[in-house]
């Protein structure tokens, strides 16, 4: 009687490793629930909805829901009829992405709607991804968007590019795994799409239907002030112009270079941050003094990331590349982020209007050569086509 | 919460186990204390109170019309039981659409600050009047005890989206005491299943294409709406009889048999048959209760007499889904297919069978088709959010569709989508065709447990579970 | 329940459907004749009224579920 039940047991065991193997294998084949595009490098998680609950920081939504389209990004499908589009991807770092503002919130959909008013038929997509640079912006442009051939790209650069002389953790993450050596227990860990999946499953249960937030906010009034001299900044600068500025240059071109072989008309954007000159505009703490990191003050990272600023804007002036000086325009208000660089939702409106403004002033001067029939009041009807751009 | 929620998964369990541990003679109790409970979690406090309103209301009437004997007096309180009935799910369905018009037609804002739920209420009047009307027919006896009779309406399986249970049906297995049956109970869970995996394996994921055409109507032509209304015809279907599996299967393990709410309905080989297929314990209600009164009413105005019965009986199917001109230009529809076929079928028949092809199975196939053609047709104002809408997919159904829209279209979730859809559908029917439910038993215990652990693990990581998506005909 | 009434119905349920060779029992449904679907309910009715010259209340034409009911209802009528 007993070995019966027992034998059932050992059954049933069985039964659920044939399925775990076979399971396994299936999900390695597709995984919809980390469904990756993996063309060549660049794997991006498809169709996937993140919803947050976010307890810490006051300046954005309570429940932030994020999701990403089958293309990986946030935004509308591709249309039926892509050549009557104005079609633009948004291209940059967690400031682009917008991950903790919800998907009607971030300043790319604002975009789009700002040029709705204006354009017939609008199709914007967000591909920020946190924490990436150019780095890994070059491989996205590669795998990824060149195949789309939006009619506009626009590139948000600036604080992810300080210091960087290669791919770091965020541009790794999203990047095709490499055979590494590695003991087989940690491996199965990696590897296993199932255990990925119980991961995540638990760590969804555990918090209820919320994942926690990755970002902390920002308590301007808690921080504490120093005072750098010139020359400690200059030096620093000195190293920046060493080091990092003529790869960065290199990189620019190399995007210039691509956007143009593909018919996308490419557009740079400089990065604003709260820290720089002056008083901030709400809790009049010294922006200048502050000290967000060890070592430096907000005057002085202000001043680096300028330079990496005024690199892009040479080089926009070098190539003939429309430039939204975003970073000279933002106002410095903490009002509008909720950390040195993040907008929250009054800033991103913000930021909108503004690229949406200087954005529609680029379209309308680059008007006689572009291709599709969205825009408005040609007279006679027609529709031009430029030779050079492939029609969808 | 839906049946697809994972709080559903952590009740249904508790409740089973309260049920199954309780005496006999409190287990009433406990399926109804669950089932307002359940109803209570939809987080709309004036819901309970309206199906207690219900409850109470038509219990009353119940007992008087029994108890009265002269006719009119039996007549009275009937229609009083019956309209008031109507009463409340008029005002609960429809006071938002008609103050909306009102307030529109006299250019004000609209008054009301928040949307009214009104989930259920269809199913449970309209269960109620049954209940009335069996009784003044004198097919039924009316229910004494109140607290069985209020679980004859709220039985929470059976709440949110039907099946609509007659009397007849429902109170005598309330009445039975419960005795554990572990073929049943595996019976239950097998159908349970069976329906979660046509929800989330099939029905959303044929969401998309659909939502993909209707949401953007300007875009396609031709082949690519037909694709997204075919689309839609199925999710409807696997969605709505996914969610009568697992109402059935959860009432299975209760000990209850729920009625069968579909019979394969897009096998019809015309729109009668249609509807003796497609949501049968609705249809059954409105032929039994609408359609034979006001048939047998216009008896003898011949053949115009039924058409008209037919297009009002149809009208009032149209109106119950909604108070939009789509779910009435559905129902119309539907109408006057039936109508038009009381005329022209005597001549089809004698058609098919001068020609001999009566019994042709080609015939069949075309009938099939016809009719899956005819009740797609209908689907397109049922979808369609806006009248505007219908009539631009309408009108572009007769131009061509280019290839690269339709590949779009059909690769708009990936390939990989594509064929988890079709893999799971064949699965389906596999298993329905095959007679896979009944015939499990006999099977060693190894490939059971794989066919089990095969289903869960299937749903689990392939399933569309946790997006929380409604089902389809909660709406109504 | 008499036969002559037996066989007039049997009769009128050959002419409404078209098949000499019909049966009909007291037990008989609407499951089990052919062509006996809510359409041509309706003309077995009109006929039956006519034959018979009674007429039917519409409570107790929505209580009939078989043949057999339909012989009381005719009967109790005829009686009357």
């Amino acid at each position: 009687m007993i070995a019966r039940r027992v034998i059932s047991v050992l059954w049933f065991l069985l039964a659920a490793v044939t399925c775990i193997v076979l399971f396994e294998g299936l999900l390695h084949l597709y995984n919809p629930n980390r469904s990756r595009l993996r063309n060549g490098k660049i794997l991006l998680p498809a169709n996937q909805t993140y919803v947050f609950t976010n307890t810490d920081i006051p300046k954005i939504e309570k429940r932030i829901v994020h999701s990403k389209n089958s293309l990986g990004f946030r935004g509308p499908e591709i249309p039926a009829r892509f050549g009557e589009y104005l079609s633009i991807i948004v291209a940059g770092g967690s400031t682009t992405e917008c991950f903790y503002l919800s998907d009607d919130k971030t300043w790319p959909y604002l975009v789009g709607e700002r040029l709705k008013g204006a354009y017939d038929k609008v199709w914007v997509n967000n591909a920020g991804l946190d924490g990436f640079s150019t780095f890994g912006i070059i491989p996205l442009l590669h795998d990824h968007i060149t195949r789309i051939r939006p009619a506009y790209t626009l590139f948000l650069l600036g604080a992810n590019e300080i210091g960087r002389k290669g791919d770091n953790a965020a541009d790794k993450d999203k990047m095709a795994p490499s055979s590494e050596s590695v003991s087989i227990l940690k491996k199965v860990k990696n590897e296993s799409e199932l255990f990925e999946f119980a991961r995540i499953t638990w760590n969804n249960l555990a918090k209820r239907g919320g994942r926690k937030i990755g970002h902390h906010p920002l308590d301007l009034q808690a921080l504490s002030h120093v005072n750098i001299d010139q020359r400690a900044i200059d030096a620093q600068l000195d190293v920046h112009r060493k080091a990092y500025i003529p790869g960065y240059r290199q990189r620019l071109m190399s995007i210039i270079r691509m956007c143009r072989e593909n018919g996308i008309r490419p557009v740079f954007i400089t990065q604003p941050t709260l820290a720089g000159k002056g008083v901030d505009a709400s809790t009049g703490v010294n922006l200048e003094t502050m000290v967000l990191e060890d070592g430096s003050s907000g005057l002085m990272e202000w001043k680096v990331l300028e330079l990496y600023n005024d690199t892009l804007r040479e080089i926009s002036r070098e190539n003939a590349v429309p430039l939204i000086d975003l970073a000279a325009a933002f106002p410095r208000d903490s009002r509008y982020y909720y950390d040195k660089l993040h907008f929250d939702i009054e800033g991103s409106r913000v930021a909108a209007a503004m690229i949406g403004d200087r954005l529609k002033e680029i379209i309308a001067g680059d008007d006689g050569r572009l291709p599709g029939e969205f825009r408005r009041g040609d007279g006679d009807g027609n529709v031009r086509h430029a030779g050079s751009f492939p029609a969808q | 919460m839906t049946f697809n929620s994972v709080s559903y998964f952590l009740f249904l369990p508790a409740v089973y186990l309260v049920h199954l541990l309780v005496p006999d003679r409190w287990r009433w109790l406990v399926l109804l204390l669950a089932s307002y409970g359940f109803y209570a979690s939809l987080k709309a406090p004036y819901l309970p109170a309206v199906l207690l309103a219900v409850t109470a209301l038509s219990y009353a009437c119940g007992l008087r019309i029994a108890s009265q004997t002269d006719e009119a007096d039996r007549r009275r309180w009937f229609w009083s039981g019956t309209i008031a009935c109507v009463a409340i799910l008029a005002l609960l369905k429809y006071l938002p659409f008609l103050e909306a018009q009102a307030t529109g037609f006299l250019g004000l804002g609209s008054a009301l600050s928040f949307t009214i739920v009104s989930v259920g209420v269809s199913y449970f009047t309209f269960q109620a009047i049954s209940y009335l009307a069996d009784i003044y027919l004198e097919i039924e006896e009316p229910e004494r005890h109140f607290g069985r009779f209020a679980l004859y309406l709220a039985f929470f399986p059976k709440l949110l989206q039907g099946p609509i249970e007659r009397a007849g049906d429902l109170l005598p297995q309330l009445r039975e005491p419960f005795r554990f049956d572990s073929a049943a109970m595996r019976a239950g869970l097998l159908l349970f299943a069976r329906g979660l995996f046509k929800k989330v394996m099939v029905a959303d994921r044929l969401a998309p294409y659909a939502d993909q055409v209707y949401n953007n109507a300007h875009d396609y032509t031709g082949l690519a709406v037909m694709i997204g209304t075919y689309a839609y015809a199925l999710q409807i279907y696997f969605d709505f009889s996914g969610y009568t599996d697992m109402a059935r299967g959860t009432g299975r393990l209760f000990g209850i048999n729920l009625t069968e709410n579909f019979n394969r309905p897009y096998g019809a080989t015309s729109i009668a048959d249609f509807w003796r297929r497609w949501h049968i314990s609705f249809s059954r209600w409105i032929l039994d209760y609408i359609f034979k009164p006001l048939q047998m009413a216009w008896r003898n105005r011949g053949q115009a007499g039924t058409a008209a019965a037919l297009v009002v009986t149809f009208l009032v199917s149209g109106i119950w889904h909604g108070a939009t001109w789509g779910f009435v230009i559905w129902g119309l529809l539907h109408g006057i297919y039936l109508a038009a076929s009381t005329y022209y079928r005597p001549y089809q028949k004698k058609a098919h069978k001068w020609l001999g092809i009566e019994k042709s199975r080609l015939l069949r196939w075309w009938q099939v088709f016809v009719t899956f053609n005819l009740v797609s047709f209908a689907w397109v104002f049922f979808r369609a959010k806006s009248l505007d809408t219908a009539c631009t997919l309408v009108a572009h159904l007769v131009r061509g569709s280019s290839a690269d829209t339709l590949r779009r279209l059909l690769l708009l979730s990936g390939r990989d989508e594509l064929v988890v859809l079709l893999l799971s559908a064949g699965v389906l029917t596999l298993y329905e065709r095959g007679g896979l439910g009944e015939r499990l038993p006999a099977y060693p215990a190894y490939a059971r447990y794989v066919f089990y652990w095969f289903i869960v693990l299937g749903i689990l990581l392939y399933g569309k579970l946790f997006s929380n998506s409604l089902f389809l005909y909660q709406a109504f | 329940m008499s036969m002559a009434t037996m066989n007039t119905l049997t009769q009128i349920f050959r002419l409404v459907f078209d098949d000499d060779s019909l049966q009909i029992t007291p037990d008989t449904t609407a499951n089990d004749v052919d062509g006996w679907d809510s359409l041509s309910h309706v003309n077995l009715i009109t006929t039956v009224e006519a034959k018979f010259t009674i007429r039917f209340t519409q409570k107790e034409l929505l209580r009939q579920r078989n043949v057999g009911d339909l012989i009381a209802d005719i009967e109790r009528k005829i009686s009357a």
